[in-house]
């Protein structure tokens, strides 16, 4: 297991369905190696800072497959808490 | 019944802003500043660090640096404040419908009416507000909590961390009387020294301050000191429009000021600079529907950065940028010589005691009402240019005299701040 040195703040492509009443849902998100990834589960939001990045915004909780992770809303860009690994330095 | 009345004021406002979007300055000395170059470069706001530091606001870059070497300066960003002024001030709505903002980083709440819905206890409620801020908006903020506005505010300020101070009717003797004048809010330096200089030392002495005393001293605003010393402050917390909340309030008047970009020695300088600042004082009358009786300038020498102030009343109320700009230009003639012992650091024009432009105006007997009508149509001609095309599209020569100045767009640059204690 590979150890995370620091977190990066790192704006995402992200995929939403808007209901009527105005709610967006986050459906998946669009990685910067080209790959994309649809969430299995999403929280309700959440207003919250991002403290390990800076900035805050309206935090959603997504799944993908076994992998919980915040996504943030910044409105109206979006963005993660990016794991900076030790061996990547 | 009591009031339940907190103060909640956000800790080093502009400079928490700037840690909480950059992880990389928490921690560290960090000061706001203004644009060096353009001669504006003094400290705006300081972290608790650097306030440990030694760093003063007001004072110039350089002297931060001296005091504190290691000192981080960042610029201001106004537009990243506002916002979080207003997620903060949603948070509070959470609470309350009455929150009445007191600057960008500070706002007064009245709980006594919703209290029993949280649970009934002011200080768990205001625990909440606390670590709901933290946990939302990563800023601290710290709490007083209080019966009245003076001692809310006077808790708030007394803890500089994320605390939260009670000061109730049976401890407010203790707490807030053992503290010096100065930390009453609506006493500034000049009140403390005329209370300091006849004994009153703390906020208890102001408490028992003498009628004759207080009266002759200070006038009508004497008592009114003394029963905000006492807990006699029986001001409400204003209602404000949810939707905008935002902080606006009627305008008492407008004003413009700065500092130049270099020191004014010479009278067509002065002139040049006056009278940018009355284009722009006089278009945003022109733009609110008003116009002024009172002209004021305000002046600051370069020699030892003092400065003084001076006001007329005119026969009729104008918002003609001319009739503005040769009352300032003649207020400032008489009361200085312009030359190189005299040089001006920084200019302010402002214009009170203002009346609505649908009100009908009572004409000087002897002088031109045609003219006055016809000139006032060109103001409003040049206006509607200016809104088309740019506050530069159309200028005055005498803004032309001087290179520095030409450049300068006073009424875009100008943003308007809030207010005072009494309305």
């Amino acid at each position: 297991m590979r150890g995370i040195s620091e977190r990066k703040k790192r704006y995402v492509a992200v995929t939403t369905r808007v209901d009527e009443d105005g709610t967006i849902h986050p459906t998946s998100v669009l990685w910067w190696d080209g790959k994309t990834y649809a969430f299995d589960e999403v929280s309700k939001p959440r207003r919250q800072s991002a403290k390990r990045v800076g900035g805050d915004g309206l935090c959603y909780t997504v799944r993908i497959g076994k992998v919980t992770t915040n996504l943030y809303y910044e409105d109206p860009r979006w963005f993660v808490e990016e794991k900076v690994f030790e061996d990547a330095l | 019944m009591t009031r339940i009345v907190m103060h909640i004021d956000m800790n080093a406002f502009y400079a928490s802003v700037a840690q909480h979007l950059d992880p990389a300055l928490r921690d560290k000395p960090v000061a706001v500043a203004g644009d060096p170059k353009k001669r504006n470069g003094i400290i705006l706001a300081k972290s608790r660090q650097a306030k440990t530091a030694g760093v003063k606001t007001g004072i110039a870059i350089w002297e931060a640096k001296r005091t504190c070497p290691s000192i981080i300066i960042v610029p201001p960003d106004y537009a990243a404040y506002k916002r979080y002024s207003r997620l903060a001030r949603l948070v509070y709505y959470d609470y309350t419908d009455l929150v009445e903002p007191f600057g960008l980083d500070e706002a007064w709440t009245d709980m006594t009416g919703s209290l029993s819905l949280f649970g009934g206890d002011e200080m768990r409620v205001a625990q909440e507000i606390s670590e709901r801020v933290k946990a939302e908006l990563g800023l601290t903020v710290s709490i007083g909590v209080s019966w009245n506005k003076v001692f809310a505010k006077l808790g708030s300020d007394m803890d500089p961390g994320d605390g939260i101070v009670a000061i109730t009717p049976e401890n407010y003797e203790a707490i807030a009387w053992s503290r010096p004048v100065r930390d009453m809010i609506y006493v500034g330096a000049a009140t403390e020294r005329k209370l300091v200089s006849a004994g009153y030392r703390t906020i208890g002495d102001l408490a028992h301050a003498g009628d004759v005393f207080l009266k002759r001293r200070f006038g009508k605003i004497g008592p009114m000191l003394r029963s905000f010393a006492q807990g006699k402050d029986t001001s409400p917390v204003r209602m404000m429009d949810y939707e905008r909340a935002d902080v606006e309030y009627d305008i008492k008047g407008i004003g413009n000021g700065l500092t130049a970009p270099h020191d004014l020695v010479c009278e067509s300088e002065a002139k040049a600079l006056i009278w940018l600042l009355s284009e722009s004082v006089s278009q945003r009358l022109r733009e609110s529907c008003y116009r002024c009786r009172t002209v004021a300038i305000g002046v600051r020498r370069a020699g030892d950065l003092s400065g003084y102030t001076r006001q007329r009343t005119l026969k009729a109320p104008t918002c003609l940028t001319k009739e503005i700009a040769d009352t300032a230009m003649k207020l400032l003639c008489e009361n200085q010589p312009l030359d190189e012992d005299h040089a001006i650091r920084a200019l302010h024009v402002r214009t009170t005691n203002l009346v609505s432009m649908t009100e009908p105006v009572q004409h000087d007997l002897f002088g031109d009402a045609n003219r006055i009508a016809l000139m006032e149509r060109l103001d409003l001609s040049i206006d509607a240019l200016r809104r088309r095309f740019g506050n530069t599209c159309v200028r005055r020569g005498v803004e032309l005299t001087d290179e520095a100045m030409a450049g300068l767009d006073i009424k875009r640059d100008n943003t308007v701040h809030p207010i005072g204690f009494l309305r």
